[in-house]
Protein backbone atom coordinates (compact mmCIF):
# COMPACT_ATOMS: atom_id res chain seq x y z
CA UNK A 1 0.00 0.00 0.00
CA UNK A 2 1.72 3.07 -1.08
CA UNK A 3 -0.98 6.06 0.59
CA UNK A 4 -2.11 5.82 3.76
CA UNK A 5 -4.61 7.69 3.00
CA UNK A 6 -6.08 8.78 -0.62
CA UNK A 7 -8.97 10.31 -1.65
CA UNK A 8 -10.20 9.63 -5.66
CA UNK A 9 -13.26 11.84 -6.75
CA UNK A 10 -14.15 12.99 -3.53
CA UNK A 11 -17.59 14.75 -3.25
CA UNK A 12 -19.51 15.91 -0.52
CA UNK A 13 -22.58 17.71 -0.04
CA UNK A 14 -23.86 18.97 3.09
CA UNK A 15 -27.07 18.02 3.14
CA UNK A 16 -28.24 17.84 6.78
CA UNK A 17 -25.83 18.58 9.93
CA UNK A 18 -22.72 15.89 10.27
CA UNK A 19 -24.55 14.58 13.83
CA UNK A 20 -27.92 14.01 12.05
CA UNK A 21 -26.11 11.15 10.12
CA UNK A 22 -26.31 8.59 13.11
CA UNK A 23 -29.95 9.20 14.01
CA UNK A 24 -30.97 8.30 10.20
CA UNK A 25 -30.84 4.56 11.22
CA UNK A 26 -34.39 2.92 11.58
CA UNK A 27 -35.52 3.23 15.34
CA UNK A 28 -34.62 6.54 16.16
CA UNK A 29 -36.52 9.34 15.71
CA UNK A 30 -36.10 10.73 11.98
CA UNK A 31 -38.64 13.50 11.87
CA UNK A 32 -36.69 15.75 13.61
CA UNK A 33 -33.52 15.95 10.98
CA UNK A 34 -36.38 16.67 8.35
CA UNK A 35 -36.78 20.00 9.83
CA UNK A 36 -33.04 20.41 10.23
CA UNK A 37 -32.70 19.35 6.86
CA UNK A 38 -34.57 22.51 5.62
CA UNK A 39 -32.86 25.08 7.40
CA UNK A 40 -29.49 23.31 6.90
CA UNK A 41 -29.30 23.13 3.09
CA UNK A 42 -28.94 26.11 0.90
CA UNK A 43 -31.33 25.95 -2.07
CA UNK A 44 -28.70 25.42 -4.33
CA UNK A 45 -26.22 23.12 -3.19
CA UNK A 46 -22.91 23.73 -3.84
CA UNK A 47 -20.45 21.12 -2.83
CA UNK A 48 -18.13 21.50 -0.08
CA UNK A 49 -15.75 18.80 -1.61
CA UNK A 50 -16.21 19.17 -5.51
CA UNK A 51 -13.83 16.16 -7.07
CA UNK A 52 -10.86 15.82 -4.68
CA UNK A 53 -8.13 13.43 -5.36
CA UNK A 54 -5.27 13.35 -3.21
CA UNK A 55 -2.55 10.79 -1.42
CA UNK A 56 -0.88 10.85 1.72
CA UNK A 57 2.25 8.84 2.09
CA UNK A 58 3.18 7.01 5.73
CA UNK A 59 5.10 9.21 8.08
CA UNK A 60 4.20 12.22 6.16
CA UNK A 61 3.65 15.87 7.35
CA UNK A 62 1.36 16.87 4.96
CA UNK A 63 -0.23 20.56 5.55
CA UNK A 64 -3.69 21.37 4.44
CA UNK A 65 -3.88 24.93 3.87
CA UNK A 66 -7.28 27.01 2.81
CA UNK A 67 -9.22 29.65 3.80
CA UNK A 68 -13.12 29.77 5.08
CA UNK A 69 -15.23 27.65 3.51
CA UNK A 70 -12.52 26.15 1.41
CA UNK A 71 -13.44 22.29 2.21
CA UNK A 72 -10.18 21.78 4.19
CA UNK A 73 -11.98 21.09 7.21
CA UNK A 74 -14.72 19.25 5.70
CA UNK A 75 -11.93 16.53 3.72
CA UNK A 76 -10.43 16.08 7.35
CA UNK A 77 -13.54 14.42 8.86
CA UNK A 78 -13.71 12.31 5.50
CA UNK A 79 -10.79 10.47 7.28
CA UNK A 80 -12.03 10.15 10.08
CA UNK A 81 -15.43 8.90 8.73
CA UNK A 82 -17.51 11.79 11.00
CA UNK A 83 -18.85 12.51 7.15
CA UNK A 84 -19.45 9.73 4.40
CA UNK A 85 -18.77 11.34 0.34
CA UNK A 86 -21.98 12.06 -1.26
CA UNK A 87 -19.18 9.85 -4.77
CA UNK A 88 -15.75 9.07 -4.64
CA UNK A 89 -14.15 7.17 -1.95
CA UNK A 90 -11.75 7.80 0.56
CA UNK A 91 -9.08 5.43 1.60
CA UNK A 92 -7.58 4.98 5.00
CA UNK A 93 -5.04 2.34 5.31
CA UNK A 94 -6.49 0.85 2.32
CA UNK A 95 -10.04 0.18 3.49
CA UNK A 96 -13.12 2.12 2.26
CA UNK A 97 -14.54 4.96 4.98
CA UNK A 98 -18.05 3.56 3.65
CA UNK A 99 -16.91 0.42 5.04
CA UNK A 100 -19.32 0.29 7.68
CA UNK A 101 -18.10 -2.51 9.21
CA UNK A 102 -14.15 -1.34 10.04
CA UNK A 103 -15.77 2.08 10.88
CA UNK A 104 -14.01 1.87 14.24
CA UNK A 105 -10.60 0.58 13.01
CA UNK A 106 -10.36 3.54 10.87
CA UNK A 107 -11.48 5.84 13.98
CA UNK A 108 -8.48 3.93 15.84
CA UNK A 109 -6.31 4.63 13.33
CA UNK A 110 -6.97 8.13 12.88
CA UNK A 111 -7.18 10.94 15.94
CA UNK A 112 -8.49 14.40 15.34
CA UNK A 113 -7.86 17.22 16.81
CA UNK A 114 -10.82 19.81 16.91
CA UNK A 115 -10.48 23.38 16.68
CA UNK A 116 -11.95 24.55 20.17
CA UNK A 117 -10.04 23.18 23.01
CA UNK A 118 -12.94 22.90 25.48
CA UNK A 119 -15.29 21.42 23.53
CA UNK A 120 -13.61 18.22 22.62
CA UNK A 121 -12.16 16.70 26.31
CA UNK A 122 -14.96 13.95 28.13
CA UNK A 123 -13.66 14.08 31.86
CA UNK A 124 -12.96 15.90 34.65
CA UNK A 125 -9.67 14.99 35.62
CA UNK A 126 -7.12 15.33 32.67
CA UNK A 127 -5.85 11.68 32.81
CA UNK A 128 -9.43 10.05 32.85
CA UNK A 129 -9.76 11.95 30.15
CA UNK A 130 -6.77 10.76 27.72
CA UNK A 131 -7.63 7.09 29.32
CA UNK A 132 -11.36 7.60 26.99
CA UNK A 133 -10.14 6.46 23.70
CA UNK A 134 -8.95 3.41 25.19
CA UNK A 135 -11.22 2.88 26.95
CA UNK A 136 -13.91 2.67 24.41
CA UNK A 137 -11.39 0.15 22.14
CA UNK A 138 -11.76 -2.47 25.45
CA UNK A 139 -8.13 -2.22 26.37
CA UNK A 140 -7.05 -3.95 29.63
CA UNK A 141 -7.01 -1.34 32.82
CA UNK A 142 -3.33 -2.17 33.39
CA UNK A 143 -2.07 -1.16 29.93
CA UNK A 144 -4.64 1.42 29.69
CA UNK A 145 -3.01 2.92 32.94
CA UNK A 146 0.73 2.22 30.75
CA UNK A 147 -0.59 3.91 27.62
CA UNK A 148 -2.02 7.50 29.52
CA UNK A 149 1.54 7.85 31.60
CA UNK A 150 3.29 7.33 28.29
CA UNK A 151 1.00 9.73 26.15
CA UNK A 152 1.29 12.06 29.05
CA UNK A 153 4.74 12.41 28.87
CA UNK A 154 4.92 12.50 25.32
CA UNK A 155 3.02 15.51 25.27
CA UNK A 156 5.08 16.91 28.02
CA UNK A 157 1.77 16.65 30.54
CA UNK A 158 2.65 14.19 33.17
CA UNK A 159 2.56 16.71 35.68
CA UNK A 160 -1.03 18.09 35.53
CA UNK A 161 -2.29 14.21 34.98
CA UNK A 162 -4.26 15.11 38.15
CA UNK A 163 -5.37 18.50 37.36
CA UNK A 164 -9.04 19.36 36.01
CA UNK A 165 -8.95 20.49 32.61
CA UNK A 166 -10.24 23.93 32.64
CA UNK A 167 -7.02 25.34 34.68
CA UNK A 168 -4.82 24.54 31.89
CA UNK A 169 -3.87 26.60 29.24
CA UNK A 170 -5.79 26.63 25.52
CA UNK A 171 -2.41 25.08 24.53
CA UNK A 172 -1.94 22.53 27.21
CA UNK A 173 -5.72 21.75 26.41
CA UNK A 174 -4.87 20.46 23.18
CA UNK A 175 -1.83 18.85 24.00
CA UNK A 176 -3.92 17.00 26.92
CA UNK A 177 -6.36 15.86 23.08
CA UNK A 178 -3.26 15.09 21.30
CA UNK A 179 -2.47 12.37 24.42
CA UNK A 180 -5.80 11.18 24.47
CA UNK A 181 -5.50 10.57 20.52
CA UNK A 182 -1.75 9.04 21.29
CA UNK A 183 -3.22 6.76 23.88
CA UNK A 184 -5.58 5.06 21.04
CA UNK A 185 -1.82 4.16 18.91
CA UNK A 186 -3.30 5.75 15.42
CA UNK A 187 -1.33 5.97 12.84
CA UNK A 188 -2.40 9.37 11.63
CA UNK A 189 -3.51 12.56 13.54
CA UNK A 190 -5.56 15.05 11.76
CA UNK A 191 -5.29 18.81 13.13
CA UNK A 192 -8.49 20.08 12.64
CA UNK A 193 -7.74 24.00 12.90
CA UNK A 194 -6.16 22.60 15.89
CA UNK A 195 -3.94 26.62 17.09
CA UNK A 196 -6.92 28.72 15.79
CA UNK A 197 -7.96 29.11 19.12
CA UNK A 198 -4.66 29.61 20.32
CA UNK A 199 -2.31 32.54 21.56
CA UNK A 200 0.74 32.10 19.88
CA UNK A 201 2.49 30.29 22.75
CA UNK A 202 0.00 27.36 22.76
CA UNK A 203 0.51 27.48 19.35
CA UNK A 204 4.61 27.04 19.20
CA UNK A 205 3.17 24.27 21.72
CA UNK A 206 1.18 22.13 19.70
CA UNK A 207 3.40 22.53 16.79
CA UNK A 208 6.66 21.32 18.18
CA UNK A 209 4.51 18.40 19.73
CA UNK A 210 3.12 17.90 16.10
CA UNK A 211 6.60 17.73 14.28
CA UNK A 212 8.04 15.48 17.16
CA UNK A 213 5.35 12.87 16.91
CA UNK A 214 6.21 12.94 12.84
CA UNK A 215 9.87 12.72 13.29
CA UNK A 216 9.98 10.66 16.46
CA UNK A 217 7.32 7.80 16.35
CA UNK A 218 7.03 8.30 12.51
CA UNK A 219 3.22 9.48 12.73
CA UNK A 220 1.56 10.96 9.55
CA UNK A 221 0.23 14.42 10.56
CA UNK A 222 -2.27 16.25 8.92
CA UNK A 223 -2.44 19.93 9.56
CA UNK A 224 -5.73 21.46 8.64
CA UNK A 225 -4.72 25.60 9.35
CA UNK A 226 -5.03 29.09 7.41
CA UNK A 227 -1.42 29.97 8.79
CA UNK A 228 1.07 30.25 6.67
CA UNK A 229 3.84 29.59 9.48
CA UNK A 230 2.92 26.43 10.24
CA UNK A 231 1.63 25.36 6.97
CA UNK A 232 5.87 26.42 6.05
CA UNK A 233 6.88 23.62 8.47
CA UNK A 234 5.10 20.88 7.03
CA UNK A 235 6.99 18.58 4.30
CA UNK A 236 3.90 19.46 1.84
CA UNK A 237 1.07 21.59 1.32
CA UNK A 238 -1.86 20.90 0.01
CA UNK A 239 -4.05 24.14 -1.24
CA UNK A 240 -7.54 24.06 -1.18
CA UNK A 241 -10.03 26.09 -2.75
CA UNK A 242 -13.88 26.10 -3.66
CA UNK A 243 -13.80 21.91 -2.71
CA UNK A 244 -11.27 21.26 -4.95
CA UNK A 245 -7.16 21.08 -4.58
CA UNK A 246 -5.51 23.83 -6.27
CA UNK A 247 -2.07 23.38 -5.79
CA UNK A 248 0.21 20.44 -4.11
CA UNK A 249 4.01 20.56 -3.13
CA UNK A 250 6.73 21.05 -0.89
CA UNK A 251 6.18 24.85 0.81
CA UNK A 252 9.20 26.46 -0.89
CA UNK A 253 7.27 25.31 -4.47
CA UNK A 254 3.84 25.93 -3.56
CA UNK A 255 4.97 30.00 -1.88
CA UNK A 256 6.82 30.79 -5.53
CA UNK A 257 2.89 30.68 -6.66
CA UNK A 258 2.23 34.14 -5.15
CA UNK A 259 -0.57 35.90 -7.36
CA UNK A 260 -2.36 32.42 -7.63
CA UNK A 261 -2.04 31.51 -4.00
CA UNK A 262 -3.36 35.77 -3.51
CA UNK A 263 -6.34 35.04 -5.36
CA UNK A 264 -7.92 32.27 -3.64
CA UNK A 265 -7.55 34.89 -0.49
CA UNK A 266 -4.02 33.57 0.87
CA UNK A 267 -1.40 35.01 2.24
CA UNK A 268 2.70 33.75 1.65
CA UNK A 269 4.82 33.85 4.64
CA UNK A 270 6.63 37.19 4.63
CA UNK A 271 9.73 35.79 3.89
CA UNK A 272 8.61 33.81 0.96
CA UNK A 273 6.89 37.01 -0.71
CA UNK A 274 10.15 39.03 -0.31
CA UNK A 275 12.09 36.56 -1.41
CA UNK A 276 10.19 36.68 -4.69
CA UNK A 277 10.15 39.95 -4.79
CA UNK A 278 13.92 40.40 -4.49
CA UNK A 279 14.02 37.59 -7.18
CA UNK A 280 12.01 39.62 -9.70
CA UNK A 281 14.50 42.71 -8.91
CA UNK A 282 16.91 40.48 -10.46
CA UNK A 283 18.79 39.51 -6.79
CA UNK A 284 19.67 35.78 -7.64
CA UNK A 285 18.00 34.01 -4.48
CA UNK A 286 18.05 30.18 -4.30
CA UNK A 287 14.40 28.22 -4.58
CA UNK A 288 12.46 26.77 -1.50
CA UNK A 289 12.77 30.29 0.54
CA UNK A 290 10.01 29.81 3.32
CA UNK A 291 11.37 30.89 6.40
CA UNK A 292 13.10 34.25 7.53
CA UNK A 293 16.07 32.50 9.05
CA UNK A 294 16.23 30.79 5.55
CA UNK A 295 16.38 34.42 3.47
CA UNK A 296 18.61 35.92 6.06
CA UNK A 297 20.91 32.76 5.10
CA UNK A 298 20.60 33.10 1.35
CA UNK A 299 20.97 36.97 1.83
CA UNK A 300 24.36 36.16 3.45
CA UNK A 301 25.27 33.94 0.66
CA UNK A 302 24.17 35.76 -2.39
CA UNK A 303 27.10 37.36 -4.21
CA UNK B 1 -19.17 35.26 40.48
CA UNK B 2 -21.41 32.03 41.12
CA UNK B 3 -19.79 29.26 43.39
CA UNK B 4 -20.99 25.68 43.76
CA UNK B 5 -19.43 23.31 46.31
CA UNK B 6 -21.38 20.67 45.15
CA UNK B 7 -19.44 18.88 42.34
CA UNK B 8 -16.41 20.54 43.33
CA UNK B 9 -13.37 17.89 43.78
CA UNK B 10 -10.53 19.13 46.30
CA UNK B 11 -7.84 17.21 45.38
CA UNK B 12 -5.31 15.46 47.79
CA UNK B 13 -4.38 12.52 48.90
CA UNK B 14 -6.08 11.42 52.38
CA UNK B 15 -7.80 8.43 53.37
CA UNK B 16 -10.99 9.74 52.57
CA UNK B 17 -9.96 10.11 48.79
CA UNK B 18 -8.78 7.00 48.49
CA UNK B 19 -11.48 5.13 49.67
CA UNK B 20 -14.02 3.30 47.06
CA UNK B 21 -16.40 5.55 45.90
CA UNK B 22 -19.11 2.83 46.34
CA UNK B 23 -18.08 2.68 49.33
CA UNK B 24 -18.37 6.39 50.32
CA UNK B 25 -21.92 7.04 48.04
CA UNK B 26 -23.15 3.91 50.27
CA UNK B 27 -22.09 5.81 53.46
CA UNK B 28 -23.17 8.52 52.91
CA UNK B 29 -26.44 7.56 51.76
CA UNK B 30 -26.82 5.64 54.97
CA UNK B 31 -25.73 8.46 56.92
CA UNK B 32 -28.50 10.57 55.77
CA UNK B 33 -31.14 8.80 56.40
CA UNK B 34 -29.66 7.50 60.17
CA UNK B 35 -29.23 11.06 60.70
CA UNK B 36 -32.88 11.42 60.98
CA UNK B 37 -33.39 8.60 63.33
CA UNK B 38 -31.75 11.05 65.88
CA UNK B 39 -34.14 12.04 68.52
CA UNK B 40 -31.88 13.86 71.13
CA UNK B 41 -29.00 16.33 71.56
CA UNK B 42 -26.70 13.50 72.24
CA UNK B 43 -27.51 11.98 69.20
CA UNK B 44 -26.76 15.16 67.34
CA UNK B 45 -22.76 15.57 69.25
CA UNK B 46 -22.10 11.85 68.14
CA UNK B 47 -22.83 12.60 64.91
CA UNK B 48 -21.31 15.68 64.84
CA UNK B 49 -17.72 14.41 66.25
CA UNK B 50 -18.19 11.56 63.57
CA UNK B 51 -18.34 14.14 60.94
CA UNK B 52 -15.64 16.18 62.54
CA UNK B 53 -13.33 13.54 61.67
CA UNK B 54 -14.32 12.46 58.75
CA UNK B 55 -13.41 16.54 57.69
CA UNK B 56 -10.28 16.05 59.63
CA UNK B 57 -9.15 13.10 57.71
CA UNK B 58 -10.43 13.99 54.39
CA UNK B 59 -7.82 17.47 54.57
CA UNK B 60 -10.62 19.15 52.69
CA UNK B 61 -10.44 23.32 54.91
CA UNK B 62 -13.57 23.76 56.56
CA UNK B 63 -13.85 26.62 54.68
CA UNK B 64 -14.92 24.52 51.55
CA UNK B 65 -17.42 23.18 53.20
CA UNK B 66 -18.79 26.61 54.94
CA UNK B 67 -19.21 27.49 51.11
CA UNK B 68 -21.49 24.74 50.54
CA UNK B 69 -23.24 25.74 53.50
CA UNK B 70 -23.67 29.47 52.37
CA UNK B 71 -25.56 28.39 49.01
CA UNK B 72 -28.51 27.49 51.40
CA UNK B 73 -28.03 29.16 54.19
CA UNK B 74 -31.60 30.86 53.56
CA UNK B 75 -32.96 27.39 53.39
CA UNK B 76 -32.05 26.33 56.43
CA UNK B 77 -33.42 29.67 57.63
CA UNK B 78 -36.73 29.11 56.18
CA UNK B 79 -37.06 25.87 57.18
CA UNK B 80 -36.26 27.03 61.00
CA UNK B 81 -38.79 29.41 61.10
CA UNK B 82 -41.53 27.44 59.63
CA UNK B 83 -41.07 25.29 62.31
CA UNK B 84 -40.64 27.56 65.10
CA UNK B 85 -44.21 29.01 64.05
CA UNK B 86 -46.05 26.03 63.12
CA UNK B 87 -45.00 23.23 65.74
CA UNK B 88 -47.93 22.54 67.86
CA UNK B 89 -46.63 22.26 71.50
CA UNK B 90 -47.53 22.66 75.24
CA UNK B 91 -44.89 24.58 76.86
CA UNK B 92 -45.04 28.75 75.53
CA UNK B 93 -41.69 30.13 75.30
CA UNK B 94 -43.00 33.90 74.16
CA UNK B 95 -46.70 35.18 73.02
CA UNK B 96 -47.04 37.23 69.76
CA UNK B 97 -50.23 38.04 69.02
CA UNK B 98 -51.84 35.11 67.70
CA UNK B 99 -48.56 33.33 66.92
CA UNK B 100 -46.78 31.69 70.08
CA UNK B 101 -43.52 29.71 69.66
CA UNK B 102 -43.13 26.58 71.79
CA UNK B 103 -40.36 24.61 73.44
CA UNK B 104 -41.07 21.66 71.48
CA UNK B 105 -41.41 24.65 68.10
CA UNK B 106 -37.66 25.65 69.07
CA UNK B 107 -36.87 22.30 69.55
CA UNK B 108 -37.88 20.75 66.50
CA UNK B 109 -36.29 23.78 64.28
CA UNK B 110 -32.85 23.64 65.90
CA UNK B 111 -33.33 19.23 65.11
CA UNK B 112 -34.37 20.16 61.40
CA UNK B 113 -31.33 23.00 61.26
CA UNK B 114 -28.96 20.29 62.23
CA UNK B 115 -29.91 17.84 60.11
CA UNK B 116 -29.62 20.20 57.58
CA UNK B 117 -26.36 21.41 58.02
CA UNK B 118 -25.14 17.18 58.56
CA UNK B 119 -27.04 16.52 55.25
CA UNK B 120 -25.28 19.37 53.48
CA UNK B 121 -21.44 18.82 55.03
CA UNK B 122 -22.00 14.85 54.63
CA UNK B 123 -22.66 14.89 50.79
CA UNK B 124 -20.07 17.75 50.23
CA UNK B 125 -17.44 15.54 51.78
CA UNK B 126 -18.31 12.88 49.07
CA UNK B 127 -18.66 15.39 46.40
CA UNK B 128 -15.52 16.63 47.49
CA UNK B 129 -13.22 14.30 48.28
CA UNK B 130 -14.43 12.20 45.16
CA UNK B 131 -13.65 12.82 41.41
CA UNK B 132 -17.14 13.22 39.51
CA UNK B 133 -16.09 10.28 37.40
CA UNK B 134 -15.36 8.19 39.99
CA UNK B 135 -18.54 8.95 41.53
CA UNK B 136 -20.81 8.65 38.51
CA UNK B 137 -18.97 5.37 38.36
CA UNK B 138 -20.37 4.69 41.55
CA UNK B 139 -23.88 5.98 40.86
CA UNK B 140 -23.52 3.70 37.18
CA UNK B 141 -22.48 0.22 39.44
CA UNK B 142 -25.51 1.34 41.87
CA UNK B 143 -27.78 1.51 38.84
CA UNK B 144 -26.51 -1.54 37.60
CA UNK B 145 -29.43 -3.65 38.50
CA UNK B 146 -32.29 -1.35 36.83
CA UNK B 147 -30.27 -1.88 33.58
CA UNK B 148 -32.64 -5.45 33.24
CA UNK B 149 -35.28 -3.20 33.66
CA UNK B 150 -34.16 -0.81 30.45
CA UNK B 151 -32.88 2.03 32.48
CA UNK B 152 -29.88 3.36 30.65
CA UNK B 153 -27.73 3.28 33.67
CA UNK B 154 -24.47 4.17 31.71
CA UNK B 155 -25.95 7.05 29.60
CA UNK B 156 -27.43 8.84 32.92
CA UNK B 157 -23.48 8.10 34.06
CA UNK B 158 -21.98 9.86 30.68
CA UNK B 159 -24.60 12.34 31.28
CA UNK B 160 -23.37 13.23 34.95
CA UNK B 161 -19.82 13.35 34.10
CA UNK B 162 -20.45 15.46 31.16
CA UNK B 163 -22.67 17.82 32.74
CA UNK B 164 -20.27 18.07 35.96
CA UNK B 165 -17.32 18.63 32.96
CA UNK B 166 -18.73 21.41 31.60
CA UNK B 167 -20.27 23.42 34.82
CA UNK B 168 -17.24 25.83 35.27
CA UNK B 169 -16.64 26.20 31.20
CA UNK B 170 -20.34 27.28 31.63
CA UNK B 171 -20.11 29.73 34.24
CA UNK B 172 -16.72 30.80 33.07
CA UNK B 173 -18.82 31.64 29.62
CA UNK B 174 -21.97 33.23 31.60
CA UNK B 175 -19.31 35.26 33.14
CA UNK B 176 -17.62 36.77 30.09
CA UNK B 177 -21.16 37.20 28.69
CA UNK B 178 -22.31 39.46 31.63
CA UNK B 179 -19.44 41.39 31.44
CA UNK B 180 -19.36 42.19 27.74
CA UNK B 181 -23.28 42.80 28.49
CA UNK B 182 -22.45 45.18 31.19
CA UNK B 183 -19.83 46.56 29.29
CA UNK B 184 -22.91 48.25 26.93
CA UNK B 185 -24.85 49.44 29.86
CA UNK B 186 -27.05 46.50 30.48
CA UNK B 187 -28.30 46.26 34.60
CA UNK B 188 -28.18 42.91 36.44
CA UNK B 189 -27.94 44.37 40.37
CA UNK B 190 -30.57 46.67 40.87
CA UNK B 191 -34.21 46.23 41.08
CA UNK B 192 -36.77 44.03 42.20
CA UNK B 193 -37.02 40.23 41.92
CA UNK B 194 -38.93 40.14 38.50
CA UNK B 195 -36.84 42.77 36.89
CA UNK B 196 -33.73 40.79 38.01
CA UNK B 197 -34.85 38.17 36.64
CA UNK B 198 -35.87 39.50 33.35
CA UNK B 199 -32.66 41.05 32.66
CA UNK B 200 -31.24 37.65 33.04
CA UNK B 201 -32.67 36.61 29.55
CA UNK B 202 -30.47 37.82 27.34
CA UNK B 203 -27.87 36.39 29.23
CA UNK B 204 -29.58 32.81 28.87
CA UNK B 205 -30.29 32.77 25.03
CA UNK B 206 -26.58 33.07 24.14
CA UNK B 207 -25.35 30.60 26.90
CA UNK B 208 -27.89 28.11 25.39
CA UNK B 209 -26.76 28.15 21.98
CA UNK B 210 -23.21 28.01 22.64
CA UNK B 211 -24.10 25.03 24.88
CA UNK B 212 -25.79 23.54 21.96
CA UNK B 213 -22.93 23.96 19.70
CA UNK B 214 -20.80 23.29 22.44
CA UNK B 215 -22.52 19.87 22.63
CA UNK B 216 -22.43 18.97 19.04
CA UNK B 217 -18.60 19.30 18.80
CA UNK B 218 -18.43 17.51 22.08
CA UNK B 219 -20.01 14.57 20.08
CA UNK B 220 -17.89 14.63 17.21
CA UNK B 221 -14.95 14.44 19.95
CA UNK B 222 -16.30 11.87 21.40
CA UNK B 223 -17.56 9.64 17.90
CA UNK B 224 -13.95 10.04 16.51
CA UNK B 225 -12.65 8.83 19.48
CA UNK B 226 -14.27 5.47 19.30
CA UNK B 227 -17.48 6.04 21.58
CA UNK B 228 -20.53 3.76 21.37
CA UNK B 229 -22.13 3.73 24.45
CA UNK B 230 -21.00 0.78 26.81
CA UNK B 231 -20.19 -1.77 24.31
CA UNK B 232 -16.88 -3.34 24.60
CA UNK B 233 -16.27 -0.62 27.15
CA UNK B 234 -13.22 -0.96 29.66
CA UNK B 235 -12.39 1.27 32.61
CA UNK B 236 -9.07 2.17 33.58
CA UNK B 237 -9.86 2.89 37.27
CA UNK B 238 -11.12 -0.18 38.41
CA UNK B 239 -13.11 -0.02 41.38
CA UNK B 240 -11.47 -2.42 44.36
CA UNK B 241 -12.93 -2.65 47.70
CA UNK B 242 -9.98 -2.70 50.41
CA UNK B 243 -9.80 -3.07 53.97
CA UNK B 244 -10.03 0.50 54.71
CA UNK B 245 -13.24 0.34 53.15
CA UNK B 246 -14.47 -1.86 55.56
CA UNK B 247 -12.95 -0.43 58.19
CA UNK B 248 -14.90 2.84 57.61
CA UNK B 249 -18.14 0.88 56.77
CA UNK B 250 -17.37 -0.07 60.48
CA UNK B 251 -16.89 3.42 62.18
CA UNK B 252 -20.08 4.21 60.30
CA UNK B 253 -21.76 1.12 62.00
CA UNK B 254 -20.33 2.01 65.20
CA UNK B 255 -22.09 5.38 65.06
CA UNK B 256 -25.21 4.34 64.31
CA UNK B 257 -25.14 1.66 67.01
CA UNK B 258 -23.88 5.04 68.62
CA UNK B 259 -27.09 6.41 67.85
CA UNK B 260 -29.62 4.24 68.74
CA UNK B 261 -28.21 3.62 72.18
CA UNK B 262 -28.51 7.12 72.87
CA UNK B 263 -31.73 7.16 71.64
CA UNK B 264 -32.41 4.89 74.12
CA UNK B 265 -30.65 6.22 77.19
CA UNK B 266 -32.39 8.99 76.48
CA UNK B 267 -35.87 7.97 76.49
CA UNK B 268 -34.83 6.62 80.29
CA UNK B 269 -33.82 9.86 81.71
CA UNK B 270 -36.37 11.99 79.44
CA UNK B 271 -33.37 14.10 77.83
CA UNK B 272 -34.25 16.45 74.82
Amino acid sequence: MEYIVKAEGLVFEYQAPPVAEDLKKPGKKAEKIEIEVEIEAPPAATPALDGVDMGIKQGEFVAVLGHNGSGKSTLAKHINCLLMPTSGTVWVKGIATSDEEKIWDIRQSVGMVFQNPDNQIIATIVEEDVAFGPENLGIEPAEIRRRVDESLATVGMSEFAGHPPHHLSGGQKQRVAIAGILAMRPDIIVLDEATAMLDPIGRREVMKVAKQLNEQENITIILITHYMDEAALADRIVVMSEGKVVMSGAPGEVFTHIDTLQGIGLDVPQAAEIAHKLRLAGVALPDGIVTGAQLVEALWQSK
Amino acid sequence: MLKVTIGQYYPAESFIHRLDPRMKLLCTLLFIVFIFFITNFLGYIAAAIYLALIVRTSTVPPRFLLRGLRAIFFIIIFTAVLNIFFTAGETIVLQLGGFRITQEGLLNAGRMALRLIMLIIGSSILTLTTTPIQLTDAIEYALKPLKKIRVPAHEIAMMMTIALRFIPTLMEEMDKIMKAQMARGADFDTGGLIKKARSLVPLLVPLFISAFRRAEDLALAMESRCYRGDVGRTRMKKMKMAGRDYAALGVLLLLIAAIFALNYVAGVFGIW
